[in-house]
């Protein structure tokens, strides 16, 4: 049978139009679904994998490389598919699919977005769990119609460096990210921390000052990169101490973790730190972590710091790592105890 | 011979459409599910009717069952790559007419492998095509030529329309002259009368 115009495809017996449909796969049987509206009513109505976006990257040259898995109960739980989706101003070339490997495709669009949300809508499968850009973040990039894509889910950044129009243009225009890593140089004079905003942020540079570190708006914050000192440490617990929790602020802050600190004073010097009191709090913080499961920190050689508004704090110092636990729940409920960073 | 016997040498007489008959081995026609349920265990007097298909769709569909008597049971679709060149020579000499007709022949004998290959053969004819390609193989026309066709349909019923008020126009026109003569010819006979008796009473 080497024919392939004009084959009666809605002709075939039920059990052979099915066997065909389940057949295909899953970009060529969106391809199908946007042949006609009962094309599509067929496409969709057998069983569909079961789908999950893990990842859209912005890449060099205006390609998005998208992560798609399909998951299986038995035996092999989950199969990524990378899909390269290469702009293209041919409209013939539009939707037209090249399989590079088993689990590797190429795939020419004029509106990647599009697409995606395409796919999204007919798989029902929820948007991108996480976000990249590994090229210039552009105004064209975050707009109504993205911004969906960008919110309430992880964006991360992995570019050389970052200038200030694109930090101002990611904070200004987003305030529900989940999950915000930057792992690009942050420009040396930056200081527009305030508009800073995500549940999680996770930093490969330290910001400017230690006091940056409370001017964003998170409930975590983590640093990678070697820059402070435990004498700028020291200044940060004190800044921390003549504070006073804030309503304006959507994230109440909960951690804060600074690796690679260098030893050049004592870290608690001037600061009334008291040992771990049973009666004051739990032994284990409740941590939450986005990349894992909730899990618990033992607290119990950790100091503690009393703020004159009653919130209490810890400050572990250990192998030249900063932690740093705010007890807004003085005994919460204990789960995991592994550790996690 | 049509026997309900189980070895593999029984033959069985196949009846096609055309009421030609030709022999099919037990074993082969075994991986028809449509003839274990029918006939396996009663046996048939006779040929075996299959009269929905041709002599030369329900041949082309047994000589893949002989070939396959000896593979192991079937689990499952084949990936394309890994058929036979038998296989593959199959499937390559049969026009497409054929092949649709060898898909629902195989479909009704619920022959579970030769049903899947086939399947499998379409889906590789449509996978990786974008979606006007695909409208181009599976016959649908596209959006331009719908639009098209929806352009003529309302200009036909636009055409239509202006044609039945024109009926109707002209039927009310003609239902007019038609009273016309009936009024006049009162009117004739009234005028007629009248002056038939002024004269009469003039005298």
């Amino acid at each position: 049978m080497t024919e392939t115009r004009g084959f009666p495809l809605f002709s075939l017996p039920y059990v052979a139009l099915k066997d065909v449909v389940l057949s295909l796969d899953i970009f060529s049987r969106l391809n199908l679904s946007s042949c006609s509206k009962k094309s599509k009513s067929i496409a969709g109505s057998y069983k569909m994998s079961t789908l999950e976006i893990e990842s859209i990257n912005f890449c060099e040259n205006s390609e998005h490389i998208v992560k798609i898995s399909e998951i299986y109960s038995s035996p092999e739980p989950k199969i990524t598919h990378t899909l390269n989706i290469i702009p293209s101003n041919i409209e013939a070339n539009y939707g037209k699919i090249i399989e590079i490997s088993g689990f590797e495709w190429k795939l020419h669009h004029n509106s990647p977005m599009n697409l995606i949300a395409k796919f999204s809508v007919f798989y029902k499968v929820p948007q991108s769990k996480s976000v990249g850009f590994n090229r210039d973040v552009e105004k064209s990039d975050i707009n109504d119609e993205t911004i969906v894509l960008f919110n309430t889910r992880k964006l991360g950044i992995q570019k050389e460096k970052l200038t200030t129009e694109e930090l101002n243009l990611i904070f200004s225009k987003l305030h529900d990210i989940q999950v915000f890593s930057i792992w690009s140089e942050i420009p040396e004079d930056y200081d527009n921390y305030e508009i800073w905003k995500a549940k999680e942020i996770r930093l490969r540079d330290p910001p400017r000052t230690s006091e940056d570190l409370l001017r964003m708006d998170c409930e975590k914050l983590i640093c990678n990169g070697p820059k402070f000192k435990t004498s700028d440490l020291n200044l940060f617990l004190k800044k921390w101490m003549q504070l006073t929790l804030k309503k304006e602020k959507t994230y109440l802050k909960r951690e804060i973790a600074v690796f690679r600190v260098e030893t050049d004073s004592n870290l608690y010097e001037d600061l009334p730190i008291t040992p771990w009191n049973p009666n004051q709090r739990g032994q284990y913080f409740q941590g939450h972590c986005q990349y894992f499961h909730n899990f618990s920190i033992d607290c119990s050689q950790g100091f503690d710091l009393f703020r004159d508004d009653g919130v209490l704090a810890t400050v572990i110092f250990d192998h030249n790592a900063f932690k740093f636990y705010i007890w807004h729940e003085r005994f919460p409920v204990v789960t995991d105890t592994r550790p996690c960073y | 011979m049509t026997s309900p016997a189980s070895s593999s040498e029984v033959k069985y007489l196949i009846e096609s459409s055309e009421g030609n008959t030709f022999d099919v081995s037990g074993a082969a026609l075994r991986q028809s599910n449509t003839f274990n349920a029918m006939f396996l265990n009663i046996g048939a007097d006779g040929p075996i009717p299959f009269t929905d298909y041709n002599e030369a769709t329900l041949k082309k569909v047994f000589e893949y069952c002989e070939h396959s008597v000896n593979e192991e049971n079937y689990s499952g679709p084949k990936h394309q790559d890994d058929l036979s060149k038998w296989d593959l020579n199959f499937f390559n000499e049969m026009d497409q007419k054929m092949f649709i007709d060898v898909i629902n022949a195989s479909n009704f004998l619920d022959i579970e492998r030769l049903t899947s290959y086939c399947c499998e053969r379409i889906a590789r004819m449509l996978r990786g095509k974008n979606t006007q390609e695909m409208i181009k193989v599976i016959t649908l026309p596209t959006a331009e030529e719908l639009e098209a066709k929806q352009k003529v349909e309302e200009k036909k019923a636009a055409a239509a329309k202006k044609v039945a008020e024109k009926a109707a126009e002209t039927a009310e026109k003609t239902e007019t002259l038609e009273e016309l003569p009936v009024q006049q010819l009162v009117q004739t006979t009234r005028n007629k009368l009248t002056r038939k008796y002024l004269s009469f009473s003039n005298e």
